[in-house]
């Protein structure tokens, strides 16, 4: 069967075409605001008491590397103070999370809306030892690769196979899914 | 020619689809502050997942109506590693809340319990005062009322230390009251604030503490 259609009918295909194209390109990306890093490459450091070195290190700098060799950035561990994101492993408590990024933006605003829209200083991604020590090594790198990316600009969303899903301690999702990096390259 | 010509228009079809879907990503990602219903949505990773009124009964130690009478200052836990002026404070908030109704747990209407949230306010390495709060569970304010599905912290370590302490077993455990209207924030799986009826709230969770002690009782 033939479908005959005049110019008029062509042009309206398109258009719609393009609307939907442009409300699912817009749906796809999720992010905590406008903000970001001014530059891809970026330094990290490991902050953790001595018995948290040990189980720790391994899952958190996996997590870094996977960011690292699927996305355009480009994490460096280093030793120093220079750092622009900090992974800090220590003992919060019973607070009912066991990860949680804390944003810094170069205007003074920390973990609010202004922050998230503003070019970043710093961030700390926090994990909970209170929690994360029942954990395996993988849910630890789920965890700090979660809060990793919220460290570059990155929200929660409600896809249970990317690694920024809200529920990640409870399906230890390790590497970022194709949204996950395309949402990080689109930015940087 | 007309083989052709459908050819080139599908080409062309699929071109303007796939171009403004990386269009509609890019300007998402740089030029719009996005429209992402999540936006703002703290970046707390929580352990807890119910969020039915069901799961949220199951998993708590006591369901309470409560008003926010005081809150106490902030109780901060200075991290003495990131250097500098690139460092992270933490700040706990206990609330003291009288219960006002009881829907389960062993705690009695009239008594004052202290509910501990993640947040509070700061100074900062520049001399601000700065609040750092949880999008998905803002501070409580003085006297809001809410209903509040609690899990009983009070051995925790770090913050109970055998003081009688409480927090919500996530921010989904949190409904705030206006009006007779009872309304949750955008969290999880809800990509958006929801509200209802306090009634219609009581008498879902009367059903679940119903089915929780015929659950329990086997």
């Amino acid at each position: 069967m033939k479908i005959q259609c005049n110019r008029f009918q062509r042009t309206t295909v398109l258009f719609t075409l393009a609307l939907i194209g442009l409300s699912t390109g817009a749906a796809m990306a999720g992010y905590l605001g406008s903000g970001r890093f001014n530059t891809r490459f970026l330094d990290w450091r490991f902050f953790g008491t001595t018995s948290a070195n040990g189980s720790y290190t391994s899952p958190v700098g996996a997590a870094m590397s996977k960011w690292t060799s699927t996305t355009d950035l480009q994490f460096s561990k280093i030793t120093g103070n220079n750092w622009d994101i900090a992974q800090y492993v220590s003992t919060f408590g019973s607070t009912g999370w066991a990860g949680l990024a804390y944003i810094c933006a170069t205007n003074g605003s920390c973990n609010n809306s202004s922050a998230w829209n503003n070019t970043y200083n710093y961030c700390i991604a926090y994990e909970n030892r209170t929690y994360m020590d029942g954990y395996s090594q993988s849910r630890r790198q789920a965890v700090s690769g979660h809060e990793a990316g919220h460290c570059v600009s990155l929200a929660h969303n409600n896809t249970s196979s990317s690694i920024m899903y809200t529920f990640i301690s409870s399906t230890g999702v390790t590497n970022p899914n194709t949204g996950d990096r395309n949402d990080v390259n689109a930015r940087y | 020619m007309k083989t052709q010509n459908s050819i080139r228009f599908t080409k062309l079809a699929i071109g303007t689809f796939a171009g403004s879907l990386i269009v509609g990503a890019i300007a998402t990602a740089t030029l719009i502050p996005t429209d992402n219903p999540l936006q703002g949505e703290a970046h707390a990773a929580w352990i807890s997942t119910s969020q039915t009124v069901t799961e949220q009964v199951m998993e708590a130690d006591a369901v309470v109506r409560v008003q926010v009478l005081d809150q106490a200052q902030p109780r901060h836990l200075w991290h003495p590693t990131p250097a500098g002026a690139k460092r992270g404070t933490f700040a706990f908030t206990d609330t003291e809340v009288e219960i006002l109704e009881v829907y389960s747990g062993k705690v009695d209407v009239g008594e004052r319990i202290q509910v501990m949230q993640t947040g509070g306010d700061l100074v900062t390495v520049t001399g601000e005062t700065s609040r750092m709060e949880l999008a998905e569970d803002p501070l409580y304010t003085l006297g809001s009322e809410m209903v509040l599905f609690l899990v009983d912290i009070s051995d925790d370590p770090v913050h109970g230390q055998k003081r009688p302490l409480f927090r919500t077993i996530n921010p989904a455990g949190r409904y705030d009251i206006f009006g007779g209207l009872v309304s949750k924030r955008a969290w999880g799986s809800q990509s958006r604030a929801s509200q209802s009826d306090l009634g219609t709230l009581e008498a879902e969770i009367q059903q679940a503490v119903r089915s929780r002690s015929q659950f329990e009782s086997f």
